[in-house]
């Protein structure tokens, strides 16, 4: 109970911290909506174009986006020095890892969201009865994408040139979870009776949940690793 | 079981004593013994193998050097994941030099594989690349990953820190070696061959001069993992004498 407290704890304090200086949300966000403006803007001519290539381009606005939120998800500890108080605290360090995965997932799934509106409003999308295997999806895929990116950016926070080697690192990790999600793509966006009932959604929803499971249980025995001074 | 299995089996277990008692031995012996047998593998690829007439022809002669390189880069990059781990344990900078020359040459066996593969795939696919592939996919992948690692270590000054993290990435990467061996098995048989199919007559000679070519490219790339690790060892002697020159201002 005392442990989930200081779970709670972390979630809370690291969501205050992003409310107060609204910097991760929002350049990714940015940053993520520009990504759709631009390809949108470069394909408006042709309807065809928007519906083919459009999905790509959330999967790809989300992605990059990401990185630029996880780059930053541990620079107020390490910058105050706050790291080392949570490691003397009384907690486990790997509740610490869960507490960051969760916070991280939540600031990463409000941009999702918005990414999914600005889809909805320029690349035309008015398939209602498909939005919530979309959200799933791309719930799914952003916990598997935060799980290995906290621990990668807890490595790299303090590096010169982390923000690129997060990237490097974390990239072809993420490539299998993108092709899953990319086979997935007919049955989430494509407006077809057929895609409707297309299992493959479910099935990457299957994939993602599995490859999250495996990563969650390595790096929860390797953040602490990470931490230690 | 049958004769051949417990024949492989044998094989197996006598290839592993022999790994060890090569650490043993000289490195240059080791190393000469690792060039003669790979000499050895070309010999028997040039004289003995026979060739595949019905679909690959000549082209398929560079599995013998694709397959022992893929077969070892595997290998290596699970002793590279071992290493870290005992790294992780001890926190020795030994076993950072050990597991990080290992990745080096696990590195290298992998661009040849992948190098290797485009040319046969060119030659039976007309492409040299394919994105359906699993098993292509997931070796780029793990060739990227481990690139990486590389570049992370390049980054990083501090030693004990580099050889702590370069430990943790270690072991998050090997986790792509199963995936690896079992991408056709999990994707099923798209376009990469788990095995060739030889008739009865020539199968012997074929897998023979598979296995022999993949114990002589492991043996050489052994040498090689013994021949990083010395000069990573001596880099950082001469690093931690300049730095104490510099201590003390002479």
């Amino acid at each position: 109970m005392q442990q989930l407290r200081a779970l709670l704890t972390v979630i809370r304090w690291d969501v205050v911290v992003e409310i107060k200086r609204r910097e991760s949300t929002l350049n990714m966000s940015l940053f993520a909506l520009l990504v759709l403006f631009i390809a949108s803007y470069a394909m408006s001519d042709s309807r065809e174009l928007l519906q083919a290539f459009g999905p790509i381009f959330y999967w790809v606005a989300i992605f990059f986006a990401g990185t630029v939120g996880l780059a930053r998800a541990f620079l107020v500890e390490r910058e105050g020095g706050a790291i080392h108080a949570m490691l003397v605290a009384p907690m486990d360090v790997s509740l610490y890892y869960i507490g960051k995965v969760i916070a991280t997932w939540i600031y990463v799934m409000i941009m999702a969201g918005l990414v999914l509106l600005a889809y909805i409003v320029l690349f035309d999308f008015d398939d209602w009865s498909k939005l919530g295997r979309i959200l799933a999806t791309t719930a799914c895929f952003v916990l598997v994408y935060v799980i290995v990116g906290v621990l990668l950016a807890a490595m790299t926070t303090s590096l010169r040139g982390g923000e690129v080697i997060l990237r490097i690192l974390l990239f072809p990790l993420m490539i299998p979870a993108v092709v899953v999600v990319y086979s997935a793509n007919d049955g989430l966006f494509k407006t077809s009776a057929l895609a409707l009932e297309s299992p493959a959604p479910f099935k990457a929803i299957t994939v993602l949940l599995a490859m999250a499971a495996v990563y969650v249980s390595v790096c929860v025995v390797l953040f602490p690793k990470v931490v230690e001074e | 079981m049958t004769t051949e299995s417990l024949l492989s089996i044998g094989a197996s277990i006598g290839f592993v004593v022999l790994c060890f008692l090569l650490h043993r031995i000289a490195l240059a012996v080791h190393l000469l013994i690792g060039f003669g047998l790979v000499v050895g593998t070309l010999y028997l690829v040039c004289f003995h193998a026979p060739l595949e007439e019905v679909t690959l022809g000549t082209s398929y002669l560079i599995f013998y050097f694709h397959f022992p390189s893929a077969i070892s880069c595997l290998t290596i990059f699970v002793i590279a994941g071992v290493v870290s781990v005992l790294q992780l344990k001890s926190g020795s900078l030994s076993h950072d030099r050990r597991a990080s020359s290992a990745v080096e040459v696990g590195l290298l066996a992998c661009t040849i594989t992948l190098g290797t593969g485009m040319i046969w795939a060119e030659a039976a696919w007309g492409q040299p690349w394919v994105w359906h592939d699993p098993r292509l996919m997931t070796v780029a992948i793990m060739w990227l990953t481990y690139v990486g690692y590389l570049m992370f270590r390049a980054a990083m000054d501090n030693p004990v820190k580099r050889a702590r993290y370069s430990a943790v990435l270690g072991v998050l990467f090997s986790i792509n070696v199963p995936v690896v061996w079992f991408a056709i098995r999990f994707f099923g048989k798209v376009s990469h061959p788990m095995e060739i199919e030889f008739a009865e007559d020539v199968r012997t000679i074929m897998k023979t001069t598979q296995w022999f070519g993949a114990a002589a490219f492991f043996i050489l790339y052994l040498g090689l993992w013994r021949l990083r690790y010395r000069a990573q060892t001596i880099h950082g002697e001469l690093e931690r004498i300049g730095e104490t020159f510099a201590a003390r201002k002479i």
